[in-house]
C-alpha cells in the first residue's frame, strides 16, 4: 500500500516575534490589539525602537504625540527612534 | 475615560493585587466610588526609616489622557518628609511630573513613592522648612517624621511616644489657643523651640 | 260490666284498625270504643299497642311487599353505561323507573292508611298527653328505621337509575318547551346540544319516540292505521314528581336519594365539561358551563326538592359550582401538555383554567406536579431532539405567562427544562439556530429584543429559593423590580433572555457560543463564514460588540486564513517551495479562541511526530508566512486539521479526508505492514489509549486488523475476493467486526431485497437514533433497540423489527460512514 496525501490542512497560531508579551503602554498582549483596534495583526501591528523596545503602533504614536520635548521611549526613556 | 485608559486600570488593578509587594502588605489600592478614575493607594512606611511602621495613604486620580500622561498622587496622610508637602500632601517626584513614561504603571508609582521615603532629596524640595532642616539638624529632622509618622500614619497602642514633643504641643496649644495640628505644625518648623513656635504663630 | 265493655271495645279498636272504609257510623263507634277506653285510662295502652301493630305490620308485610315491587331483575344490566352514555334512552329505563313510582306510592298509601287513619285521629283526640303529629313522626322514623335496616342493595340502583332519568326527562323536557316557543329560529342557549337534536326531530319524542302532541298535523295523525303513541315523557316527569313528593311526605326524600342525586349532578356536570373541552382549546367556556349548572342543575334540584327550601338548593348550587370549577381544572390540567402545545390557540383554555386556579385551592400544585410529570415523560428524555425540547419550552413560556402571570408556576415548572438542556451538547446551537434561521419564530423576538440587552446575572440561588419556599410566596411588591431581577428574570423578561439563561448568565451563553464557533470551525474548514458572520451581526445587535469581540476575530482569522493560503500556493512566495502537495493553513489569533480552541481535550495528542513531508511542508509554508508578516511565526498545532488522502492498494485506491492523527498512522503502515501499539506510539509520539481510539477508525473501515493484542497489521488484500461463501465464513469467524468487515466502502452494497426492506423498517426512526446518539455519545445495540422500543416503536409489532434487523440497519448506516462502531458501541462520527 502507498499513502498519497493529497492535501493537508493544518492549524496553526501567529505570534510576534518580540521580547515581551505585552505592550508597555496598554498592557494587552502583543497577539492582542490595542484597546482602539478590533482585529489584532495586520491591523494593529508592532513597531521596534532602536532601544529593541517594541510597541502597538497606535499606542507609541499616541505616546510620542503627548511628548512635548522630547520623544522618549516610554520604557528606557532613551530618545525614541524607530528602528529601521 | 478613554477606553485605554479604563483598560489599562482594570488590568493594572488586577496586577496590583496579585504582585508579591501587595502580598506582603507593602502596597494596595482600591477603588473609590467604583470609579476607575479615582484611586485610594497605600504605602507602608520602608524600614530603617523614620516612617516605618506607618501606613500612607495616597489619593490617586486617573487622568483622561492616561497613561500619556501621569497619575495625579498625593499623600492623605500628614508627613514630614522634605519632598512632600506638610500641609497639602503634594509630592516633588519626577516620574509624576516631566520623567512619566507610558510605560509606568500605578505599582511602580506606589513602588517609586516607598523609594522617595527611604531616600529623600532634599536639593529638590517640596517643602522648603523641611528640606532645611533635614539639611541643617538630621537628628531633629528623623525625631521629628518618626513624630509625625506614630501620630498620623500609626493605630493601635505600640505608638512611639516621645513625651517632650507632646509636652511642648500641650503648651503651645494652651498658650495660643491653637488646635493640636496648628501647634504640631509651628514646633516642627522651629525645631520644636517653643518660643520661636510662638512667634510664628504671633506674626 | 265494665270489665266486658272495655274487653269489647278493645277487641274492636284492635281487630279493625286497619280498615280501610270507615262510614259515618264506624267513626261513631270507633269514638264510642275510646270513650270506653278513655274511662279505663286504656288509652296510652292502645297508642303502644298500635305502634307495635304499625311495626309488625310494615315490618312483616308492607316492606317485604315493598322490596318485591323493586325486582332485581327489572334493571337494565350495564346500568352505569346507560348512566354515563350521552344520548340516554328512556326505554331502557322506563320499566325500572315505573317500578319505583309504585313501589313509592304503594309504600306512601299503606302509610297513609295506617298513619292517618280515623282509628288513629279519633285518639288523639282523646289523649292530651302526647299530638297526632308527633306519633305520626314517630311512625315515619320507625318506617325510615324499618327501610334503612333492611334496604336491598338493588335499591341504590333503581334510586340512581330513576334520577337519571328524571334529569334527561327534566332536560329534555325543558329544551322541547323552548324549541316549540321559538320555533325553529336560533336558540341562545348554552344548551345547544339539546335544542339542535330536538330541532332535527319530526314531531316525534326523540327520548320516548313518541308522537309530541300539538306539533303532529292531522294527516299524519290519522294517515297510517293503528294507533299513534303519544310522547310520555311529560307523563313521567310527573310521575317522578309526584314520587319526589311523596318520599318528601314519608320523610325519606334525603335518605334515599342524598347520594343519587350527588352522583346524577356530579356525572351530568363532568359530562358536559367533557362535551366541551374534549380537544377544543380555543373557545372560553367557563361562564357558558357556570351559567348552565346554574340554570339546568339547579333548575332540576328545584324539582326535586321542595321549591320552598331555598336554602337547601341554594347551599347545593355553590358545591356544584366548585365541584365544577375543580372538574374543570382537573380536565384542563390533566390535557395542560397539550394546551401548550397549541398556545396560542388554546389561550381561552388558559384563561379558563386561570379563573378555575383563583377558585379553587390547591390546584396550582396539581398544575405544576402536571406538568412537571408530562415534560419528564414526553420531553426530558434522550428520544426528543432538543430542537422540539426548546419548542415546548419557548411554548411553556408563552402559555404559562398567560395562566399565572406572576411567573411562579413557570419558574417552578420550567426549571428541570432549564436544568435539561443545559446538559445537553447541542442546545447552544439549538438555540443560535433558532435566533438566526429566517424562518424561525424567534426572530421577531431576536429584532424586537434589540434594545432591551440580555440582563446578566446568575438565577440559581433565587431559583432554589423559590424551590424550597414557594408555598410562602408573596407578591412582589412594586419597588422589589431592582432589587431581584434575576429570579424575575424568567417571569417577565423576553423569551430570548430567558432562552438565554438557560446558561444562568449572558457571559456562559457567549462562552457557550465561542465553543460552538470553534467547533464548528476547526471541524469544517470550509464551512460558510458569510452565514456565520451574519449570524453574529444577529447576535451583536442583542449582546452587544464587546461581548462578541472575540467571535468577530475568529471570522476575520478564517477569512484571512483563506486568503494568506491562496497567496502561498500561488507560487509567488519565493520561500515556499513546497510542491509534493498542497498545504493550506487555518492561521488563529489565539488569544482571540476559547481555551484548548473549545476542544473537549487536546492535550492527550498534543505533541504528534507528523511524517517527515509534512515537517517540511510545514516549515516551508511557516517561511512564507514569516516573509508576508514580517516579525511573525506560526506555532502548529499538529493534532488538528484534516487530510486528504489516497490510499493505493494494489488493484484499487480509496480515498479519505482525515485528522493529522488518523494520517500519521496509515502513514507509518506504508514502511510496515504490522506494528505493536507500544511501537507505533513512540514513532508517532502519541499515547497508546488514544492511539487506539484512532487506530479503531481504520480497523472499522477494514484497513487495520488487530491480528492478536496490540498487534495490528495492514489488510492488503481487503475486497480482492468477491466469492460470497468466503465473506461468509469471514462474519461468522469474526463476528465482532461483521458489521463493518464484510463489505468494502467503494459504494457497490448489493441492493439485496431483504435488507432493503429492514433498512426501510428503521430509516423513519434514523433521526430518532442520531438525537439518541447525540445525547449519549455512543450506546449498544440493546440499548439502541430498547429505547426504539419504549419511545419510537410502541404500537408496532416488535417482533418485525427485531435486533438483528436492527443491528442490519445501523451497520448499513456504519458502511455510509454515517455510524462508527467501536468496542461494542455505535456512536456518531465527530
Amino acid at each position: 500500500m502507498k499513502v498519497k496525501i493529497k492535501s493537508w490542512r493544518g492549524v496553526a497560531v501567529w505570534k510576534w516575534i518580540a521580547n515581551d508579551d505585552n505592550c508597555g503602554i496598554c498592557r494587552n498582549g502583543f497577539d492582542g490589539c490595542c484597546p482602539d483596534c478590533k482585529m489584532p495583526g495586520d491591523e494593529c501591528p508592532l513597531v521596534w525602537g532602536q532601544c529593541s523596545h517594541c510597541f502597538h503602533i497606535h499606542c507609541i504614536m499616541k505616546w510620542l504625540n503627548s511628548q512635548n520635548v522630547h520623544q522618549l521611549c516610554p520604557m528606557c526613556r532613551q530618545e525614541w527612534k524607530f528602528k529601521e | 475615560m478613554a477606553n485605554i485608559a479604563t483598560q489599562r486600570i482594570q488590568r493594572e488593578f488586577s496586577e496590583v493585587t496579585k504582585s508579591d509587594e501587595s502580598q506582603k502588605n507593602l502596597i494596595s489600592i482600591e477603588l473609590v466610588n467604583n470609579s476607575l478614575s479615582d484611586l485610594r493607594g497605600y504605602i507602608s512606611g520602608p524600614p530603617d526609616t523614620p516612617y516605618e511602621g506607618g501606613i500612607f495613604h495616597l489619593d490617586i486620580k486617573i487622568p483622561e489622557t492616561y497613561p500619556f500622561n501621569p497619575p495625579k498622587v498625593r499623600f492623605l496622610t500628614k508627613i514630614w518628609h522634605p519632598n512632600i508637602s506638610s500641609v497639602t500632601g503634594a509630592i516633588c517626584l519626577d516620574i509624576l511630573k516631566d520623567q512619566w513614561a507610558a510605560a509606568m504603571t500605578i505599582r511602580t508609582v506606589l513602588l517609586s513613592l516607598q523609594a522617595l521615603l527611604s531616600g529623600a532629596e532634599p536639593d529638590d524640595p517640596q517643602d522648603a522648612v523641611v528640606a532645611k532642616q533635614y539639611k541643617d539638624s538630621y537628628e531633629m529632622f528623623k525625631l521629628t517624621a518618626k513624630h509625625w509618622t506614630s501620630v498620623y500614619a500609626m493605630t493601635g497602642f505600640d505608638k512611639w511616644r516621645y513625651p517632650d514633643f507632646d509636652y511642648k504641643i500641650q503648651r503651645l496649644m494652651e498658650i495660643m489657643k491653637v488646635d493640636e495640628d496648628r501647634a504640631r505644625v509651628a514646633l516642627s518648623s522651629n525645631n520644636w523651640d517653643l518660643e520661636k513656635a510662638t512667634q510664628s504663630l504671633l506674626s | 260490666m265494665a270489665i266486658e265493655k272495655l274487653d269489647y271495645c278493645w277487641s274492636y279498636l284492635t281487630e279493625n284498625y286497619a280498615k280501610k272504609a270507615q262510614t259515618v257510623a264506624d267513626c261513631d263507634r270507633v269514638n264510642e270504643a275510646f270513650v270506653v277506653l278513655k274511662r279505663n285510662d286504656f288509652l296510652d295502652y292502645y297508642k303502644e299497642w298500635y305502634f307495635e301493630a304499625f311495626r309488625e305490620r310494615f315490618a312483616n308485610t308492607v316492606i317485604p311487599c315493598f322490596w318485591q315491587k323493586l325486582p332485581q331483575s327489572t334493571l337494565p344490566r350495564d346500568l352505569s353505561a346507560i348512566i354515563h352514555h350521552s344520548d340516554f334512552s328512556l326505554q331502557s329505563a322506563n320499566d325500572a323507573c315505573s317500578k319505583l313510582f309504585e313501589a313509592v306510592a304503594y309504600l306512601n298509601d299503606e302509610f297513609n292508611d295506617s298513619a292517618k287513619n280515623v282509628f288513629v285521629e279519633s285518639l288523639f283526640e282523646f289523649l292530651d298527653n302526647e299530638s297526632l303529629t308527633s306519633f305520626q313522626s314517630r311512625l315515619r322514623s320507625l318506617l325510615k328505621a324499618l327501610i334503612l335496616s333492611n334496604i336491598h342493595l338493588h335499591f341504590n340502583d333503581y334510586v340512581l337509575l330513576t334520577y337519571c332519568c328524571g334529569f334527561c326527562l327534566f332536560r329534555h323536557l325543558r329544551a322541547q318547551e323552548k324549541h316549540s316557543s321559538a320555533g325553529n329560529r336560533m336558540i341562545d342557549d348554552d344548551d345547544e346540544a339539546d335544542s339542535e337534536a330536538e330541532s332535527n326531530a319530526d314531531a316525534k319524542c326523540i327520548l320516548c319516540d313518541g308522537w309530541i302532541e300539538g306539533q303532529i298535523s292531522e294527516e299524519v295523525y290519522f294517515a297510517e292505521d293503528g294507533e299513534k303513541e303519544l310522547c310520555k315523557c311529560q307523563r313521567t316527569m310527573n310521575l317522578f314528581i309526584e314520587m319526589n313528593s311523596q318520599l318528601k311526605e314519608l320523610d325519606l326524600l334525603e335518605v334515599v336519594n342524598e347520594d343519587a342525586v350527588a352522583s346524577v349532578t356530579h356525572s351530568f356536570i363532568e359530562k358536559k365539561i367533557r362535551e366541551k373541552c374534549q380537544g377544543n382549546f380555543d373557545v372560553l367556556c367557563i361562564k357558558s358551563l357556570e351559567d348552565w349548572v346554574r340554570v339546568t342543575i339547579v333548575g332540576w334540584l328545584e324539582i326535586v326538592y321542595d321549591k320552598e327550601n331555598k336554602q337547601m338548593t341554594k347551599n347545593s348550587e355553590e358545591r356544584l359550582i366548585h365541584f365544577m370549577y375543580e372538574t374543570y381544572a382537573q380536565i384542563r390540567t390533566d390535557q395542560m401538555f397539550d394546551i401548550i402545545v397549541e398556545y396560542p390557540e388554546s389561550e381561552p383554555a388558559l384563561e379558563d383554567l386561570k379563573e378555575c386556579l383563583q377558585k379553587c385551592h390547591g390546584f396550582r400544585q396539581k398544575v405544576i406536579k402536571s406538568l412537571k410529570d408530562s415534560f419528564e415523560i414526553r420531553l426530558l428524555h434522550p428520544g426528543v431532539a432538543t430542537n422540539d425540547i426548546l419548542t415546548a419550552y419557548i411554548q411553556a413560556i408563552k402559555s404559562l405567562r398567560v395562566l399565572d402571570p406572576s411567573g411562579v408556576i413557570l419558574q417552578l415548572v420550567c426549571d428541570p427544562v432549564k436544568k435539561y438542556l443545559k446538559s445537553r451538547d447541542d442546545t447552544v446551537r439549538c438555540i443560535i439556530t433558532a435566533l438566526t434561521d429566517e424562518n424561525s419564530e424567534l426572530i421577531p423576538e431576536l429584532v424586537k429584543g434589540a434594545p432591551q440587552s440580555v440582563e446578566d446575572g446568575t438565577c440559581q440561588s433565587d431559583d432554589e429559593y423559590m424551590a424550597d419556599n414557594w408555598q410562602n410566596w408573596q407578591p412582589d411588591p412594586v419597588d422589589a423590580a431592582n432589587v431581584a431581577f434575576s429570579s424575575k428574570s424568567i417571569r417577565s423578561s423576553d423569551i430570548v433572555s430567558i432562552l438565554v439563561n438557560i446558561y444562568e448568565s449572558k457571559d456562559l451563553f457567549v462562552e457557550e457560543y465561542q465553543r460552538l464557533l470553534a467547533q464548528k470551525f476547526l471541524s469544517n474548514f470550509d464551512c460558510n463564514v458569510d452565514h456565520e458572520r451574519r449570524n453574529l451581526e444577529l447576535l451583536t445587535l442583542r449582546f452587544g460588540e464587546s461581548d462578541l469581540h472575540a467571535c468577530e476575530v475568529m471570522l476575520q482569522d478564517m477569512t484571512s486564513s483563506k486568503r494568506l493560503d491562496n497567496r502561498i500556493n500561488s507560487g509567488e512566495i519565493e520561500a515556499h517551495h513546497f510542491k509534493k502537495f498542497p498545504i493550506k493553513c487555518l492561521v488563529l489569533s489565539e488569544q482571540f479562541w476559547p481555551e484548548k480552541f473549545g476542544l473537549q481535550s487536546n492535550d492527550e495528542a498534543s505533541k504528534i511526530k507528523l511524517p517527515s513531508d509534512v515537517e517540511e511542508a510545514i516549515d516551508t509554508y511557516t517561511k512564507a508566512f514569516e516573509t508576508i508578516k514580517p516579525s511573525r511565526t506560526l506555532f502548529w498545532t499538529p493534532f488538528l486539521g484534516s487530510v486528504e488522502l489516497e490510499l493505493e492498494f494494489k488493484d484499487r485506491k480509496l480515498s479519505f479526508t482525515v485528522t493529522p492523527i488518523h494520517a500519521c498512522i496509515i502513514y507509518q503502515f506504508q514502511e510496515k505492514k504490522s506494528w505493536l501499539i507500544s511501537e507505533l506510539s513512540q514513532s508517532i509520539s502519541v499515547p497508546t489509549q488514544v492511539l487506539r481510539r484512532k487506530i479503531s477508525y481504520w480497523q472499522n473501515r477494514g484497513i487495520l486488523k488487530e491480528v492478536k493484542s496490540d498487534k495490528f497489521i495492514l489488510v492488503e488484500d481487503i475486497g480482492q475476493t468477491d466469492d460470497a461463501e468466503n465473506q461468509a465464513d469471514k462474519m461468522n469467524v469474526e463476528e465482532e467486526y461483521c458489521a463493518y468487515d464484510e463489505d468494502s466502502f467503494d459504494g457497490d452494497i448489493q441492493p439485496g431485497s431483504s435488507r432493503d426492506v429492514g433498512e426501510d423498517k428503521f430509516r423513519i426512526y434514523w433521526s430518532f437514533i442520531e438525537n439518541m446518539l447525540t445525547n449519549l455519545n455512543s450506546l449498544p445495540l440493546e440499548r439502541i433497540h430498547t429505547m426504539l422500543q419504549m419511545f419510537a416503536l410502541q404500537g408496532t409489532n416488535s417482533n418485525e423489527l427485531s435486533v438483528q434487523s436492527l443491528r442490519q440497519f445501523l451497520d448499513s448506516k456504519v458502511r455510509d460512514q454515517k455510524l462508527i462502531f467501536s468496542g461494542g458501541l455505535y456512536r456518531l462520527p465527530s
